[in-house]
């Protein structure tokens, strides 16, 4: 089967001359389809430039990635902007909702441009929020609002979802269930989940650990048996 | 050490709020600057204005008589409040021109040894004693009609035929603004004033040994009226009794009037521009204290105070207003020379020096000060409030919960989301919205209220040339003739068709108010020169009764059926009771119509005119104003279209520049105000911006979102602010209007649309630099950034 992304020397240089900084440096790799893969290592690696390459949000400065059989590193600003909105879902630390729109809204925000979406309701079913769909973002904790995101973003059936440090400004507990929400979504839904953390118990729930380390791919493990999110401690 | 950082972080802020530190301090300036330039132009028609009265003596009480020996001017002078007293002698002749129509021209006898009602001398020389020959001109006629200095003219005085020579030219503040007798509006070829030896003019007048004007300055100690009463007494059996104060002499009374118009605008337009800009400054202050809270906070941890931080916000203001009210006062002072040389071309001031009096500036600078320091404090109350630790973390998600009620949720409800995101934006700070909405309503009502009243002009232009009066040319006689002369007149060369008038001038008089002017009497069924219903309909003055203009009517506070005093100062003095028969809307001049037989009978010369209006194949011909020259009662001729033209010049020159300054006003008011909304609603979400990018939005659909929440306050603002400036107009209408003029206000469709075409025009401009700065906005970047 086709990866779901191919890299070639992937690099991004932030700044020129002396005062460069190589956030990527090369990185050479393939991500399979329909797995959860996470993206493990310390701060300042380089994971969220290339989760931003992959996710359309931003360009590389050489080397070439794949989507399927499209070549992102080619595509105009025109046509990323469309593969954001047909193929790839976004779930950032800080959820980032509009709050002038209800849950519900935010989700349709997203299903209003898609293609083939599910219901926003349906959506928010899948990450336990169906009591909540009127609620804006002021009046739900942030767990919650990171459901919201999820659902947001996995609405428009997405082949691939993003998520930098999701877990991020949450407590374990709560953490724990976004976790599983995306989890599921992988699994009921066969959606490619990448997820950027700093957490390394995280990497527990993954089929596959992408070590980065100073914006070099140092290390890939394929884990032989995979812990329950709810399992996962830290 | 502190102090300096914060200076460095001023500095910087301003630098990066600088486009919209600029339409801010753009709205303070253009309020600086009207406040200038309406005071510096009110205070220096107003100085020069007293000053030339002051320095040539122009009197405060004017007498006119038929005849009265020079003796009794000892008496006049032993009134007592009479400070200086001087009888004159003046007289109306003719110029013989160069082939053209004859021109009027007043006689007067040269200013006496109390030197009231003096002249100054622009050129050349007085008279020599007992050359009685020699004259001074009035300048602007000389210009007009390129007679020098040692040029002869030709001038018809009592049938006499006289050959002067120009010895001098003159300036007087009495012919600041000098309409012919009998017209409304100033024309400088048309009316001549030739100052004369006292000696040689009484001869040529007949008036030997006598004068009859009394001239006559009062002391404080009594006011003027009671001095004028006793004077009315004094030379009554002389046919005085019909005397005036300064301010019912014609052109004292046209500059009076242009003052208190100019100090009117200078009141009411500057606070306008200030309150839009404190709320502007309010709004934007208190967008960059929500986005500065963090910074607020440590800086508070840090150690100062909260009058220190708040301090730092208020200097951002005080620099962006005092830098607006710096170009507002230059922009004032350039604006204010332009129109003054405006002024100085239509009122025959000697000289206009723009005033420099500092009051218009400091308030100017004082206010727009006061206005940043309210638009600043109100959003400085939460710096004060904020504790360090609030400040520091990060806010949580405004609250649109409210939303979900009202009319406007149902509003909402068919939207798509950026559709409920833009009017969720707009209804979440309802007194900022609709702060927009009046300030850019303002700016569009300013506009059009300042357009139609332009456009008024126009209308009047039409109404009074196009309806009211339709003949070509008016021949005026030196005194009153016989009916018959109407015959005469039609069958000359080129004339179509006459119409007889008469005018009598008269001292109208309800209670306290008079007014000097005069009654006109029209024939019955006249076609040429008629009143007018406000539906341009003719209205035949009846048998008895006056027709009133509505300037008139509302100057002596008279209705329908009211009865009217006038007093005959002209020929026969008689006093007259007549009742208001109607009112007419006659837009320019502020006349009283008669029928003519019932208006000669009342005065006792039935059937005796004083001019007679005529209808012509095109321009009267030079055949025809040879004929007219020839006959010998003829004083002038008034052509129409000389008056149409000099009057459209004013129009397009004066009001040409008005239009252009308020149009940019309404520019700079409309662009500050969106560019500034749109900026913030733009620095406020960036970051909600580019969250739709990553969804999938394009630029356009997300520039859309910001685009839509500016379009649809402009939408409300539109038909508001339409409103608003049709009844503005309609307030200025009624403000500016004097005796000169009525301005009526159509409903102009065309005033309208330049009025909303420059606000969509502020929008759409602000809306393209959005557009640049939002292409700008890196995705990445903005969804690090926590604000
Ligand atoms: N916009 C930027 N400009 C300059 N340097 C950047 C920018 N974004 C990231 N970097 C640098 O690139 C490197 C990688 O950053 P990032 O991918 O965010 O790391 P991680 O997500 O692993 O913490 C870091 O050194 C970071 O400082
Ligand atoms: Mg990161």
């Amino acid at each position: 089967m086709q990866p779901a992304y191919r890299t070639e020397v992937l690099s991004k240089t932030y700044g020129e001359g002396p005062a460069a900084v190589h956030a990527l440096r090369e990185v050479t790799l393939e991500i399979p389809r329909g797995e959860v893969v996470v993206l493990l290592g310390p701060s300042g690696s380089g994971k969220s430039t290339f989760l931003n390459i992959l996710g359309g949000l931003d360009r590389a400065s050489a080397g070439r990635a794949w989507f399927g059989e499209t070549c992102l590193t080619d595509l105009s600003d025109r046509a990323l902007t469309q593969y954001r909105r047909s193929h790839v879902g976004f779930v950032f630390q800080f959820y980032n909702l509009m709050p002038s729109l209800t849950a519900r809204e935010n989700v349709e925000l997203v299903t209003e441009i898609a293609r083939d979406p599910m219901d926003a309701g349906e959506a928010l079913g899948l990450v336990g929020l169906e009591g909540r769909l009127d609620h804006f973002p002021a009046q739900m904790s942030g767990g919650e609002q990171q459901r919201v995101a999820i659902a947001r973003a996995v609405a428009k059936r997405p082949e691939v979802l993003f998520c930098d440090e999701p877990t991020g400004a949450l407590d374990s507990t709560t953490g724990r269930r976004v976790l599983q929400v995306l989890d599921d979504v992988n699994r009921e839904l066969g959606t490619t989940v990448l997820i950027v953390t700093h957490a390394a118990a995280t990497a527990a729930m993954a089929h596959r650990v992408l070590h980065f380390t100073d914006g070099q791919l140092r290390e890939t493990i394929t884990n032989e048996t995979r812990a329950a999110p709810a399992d996962i401690e830290w | 050490m502190a102090l300096t950082v914060l200076h460095r972080k001023l500095a910087r802020d301003l630098w990066r709020i600088r486009a919209q530190a600029l339409a801010i301090a753009s709205v303070v300036a253009v309020g600086v600057m009207v406040q200038v330039m309406m005071s510096g132009l009110s205070d220096t028609l107003t100085d020069t204005r007293d000053a030339y009265f002051e320095r040539h003596r122009l009197a405060q009480i004017f007498e006119p008589v038929t005849r009265a020996p020079n003796a009794m001017m000892e008496k006049v002078s032993a009134l007592p409040g009479v400070l200086a007293a001087e009888g004159r002698v003046s007289g109306y002749g003719r110029v013989e021109g160069d082939g053209g129509e004859p021109v009027r021209a007043q006689i007067l006898s040269l200013p006496g040894p109390a030197g009231l009602n003096g002249i100054l001398m622009k050129a050349g020389r007085m008279p020599v004693a007992g050359r009685s020959d020699e004259v001074v001109l009035l300048d602007s006629f000389a210009t007009a009609r390129g007679v020098a200095l040692g040029d002869h003219i030709g001038v018809t005085v009592e049938g006499r035929h006289l050959r002067l020579r120009v010895v001098g030219l003159a300036r007087a503040p009495e012919f600041l603004f000098m309409p012919a007798p009998g017209e409304f509006f100033p024309l400088d070829g048309r009316f001549a004033v030739i100052w004369m030896e006292r000696k040689a003019a009484a001869a040529v007048l007949d008036l030997e040994g006598a004068f009859n004007e009394a001239l006559v300055l009062t002391t404080r100690a009594r006011p003027s009226e009671a001095v004028l009463a006793d004077l009315d007494r004094l030379l009554g059996p002389y046919g005085g009794g019909a005397g005036f104060l300064q301010d019912q002499q014609t052109s004292a009374r046209f500059i009076n009037e242009e003052l208190t118009q100019l100090k009117r605008s200078s009141l009411f337009l500057p606070p306008i521009f200030l309150a839009v800009a404190a709320f502007l400054l309010n709004v934007t202050i208190t967008r960059i204290v929500q986005a500065e809270r963090r910074e607020i906070g440590l800086m508070k941890a840090f150690g100062h105070g909260g009058t220190e931080i708040g301090g730092h916000y208020l200097e951002l203001a005080f620099l962006i207003a005092l830098a607006g009210a710096a170009l507002g006062c230059l922009l004032g002072l350039m604006a204010g020379r332009a129109l003054t040389g405006v002024y100085m071309e239509f009122y025959k001031f000697p000289y206009l020096v723009f005033s420099l009096r500092p009051g218009p500036f400091a308030s100017g600078i004082a206010f727009s000060l006061i206005a940043a320091a309210l638009g600043a404090a109100i959003a400085l109350r939460t710096v004060f409030r904020l504790t360090p630790a609030e400040a520091m973390s990060p806010p949580a998600p405004p609250d649109f919960t409210h939303g979900r009620t009202g009319i406007l949720s149902l509003m909402a409800r068919p939207l798509d989301q950026p559709g409920r995101m833009i009017l969720r934006q707009i209804t979440r700070q309802p007194i900022r919205s609709l702060g927009t909405i009046a300030g850019v309503s303002a700016g569009l009502a300013l506009n059009m209220a300042m357009l139609m009243i332009y456009a008024g002009f126009d209308h009047t232009m039409a109404v009074t040339f196009g309806f009211a009066d339709r003949s070509d040319a008016v021949v005026a006689f030196t005194r009153p003739v016989s009916r018959d002369v109407v015959h005469e007149i039609a069958h000359l060369p080129g004339v179509l068709s006459a119409e007889p008038q008469r005018s009598v001038p008269v001292l109208f008089r309800n209670g306290l108010i008079t007014h000097r002017g005069e009654l006109t009497g029209l024939p019955e069924g006249a076609t040429l020169s008629r009143a007018l219903t406000p539906d341009l309909d003719p209205i035949t003055p009846p048998a008895r009764g006056v027709v009133l203009s509505r300037g008139l009517a509302e100057r002596l506070g008279l209705q329908p059926g009211d009865p009217i005093s006038a007093k005959v100062t002209g020929g026969r003095r008689r006093d007259l009771t007549l009742p208001v028969a109607a009112i007419s809307d006659t837009l320019l001049g502020a006349p009283a119509y008669m029928r003519l037989d019932a208006l000669t009978r009342v005065i006792g010369e039935p059937d005796r005119i004083t001019s007679v209006a005529i209808r012509t194949t095109g321009k009267p011909s030079a055949a025809l104003l040879h004929a007219l020259r020839e006959r010998p009662g003829v004083a002038g001729v008034s052509i129409k279209s000389d008056t149409f033209e000099a009057f459209k010049k004013i129009a397009d020159e004066g009001a040409g520049q008005m239009r252009f300054i308020f149009g940019a006003i309404a520019f700079v008011l409309s662009f500050g105000i969106v560019y500034n909304a749109a900026r913030n609603a733009f620095a406020e979400r960036t970051h909600e911006l580019a969250s739709l990018r990553v969804l999938g939005f394009t630029r356009g659909e997300v520039a859309l979102v910001l685009a839509g929440e500016i379009a649809v306050m402009v939408a409300i603002a539109l038909p508001l602010g339409t409103w608003l400036g049709w009844s503005l107009a309609k307030l200025i209408a009624i403000a500016f209007s004097n005796e000169l003029y009525r301005i009526s206000v159509p409903f102009d469709l065309p005033s309208i649309a330049v009025a909303v075409l420059v606000v969509i025009g502020a929008m759409l401009a602000s809306i393209l630099m959005l557009r640049r700065a939002l292409d700008r906005v890196n995705m990445v970047a903005a969804l690090k950034a926590r604000d």
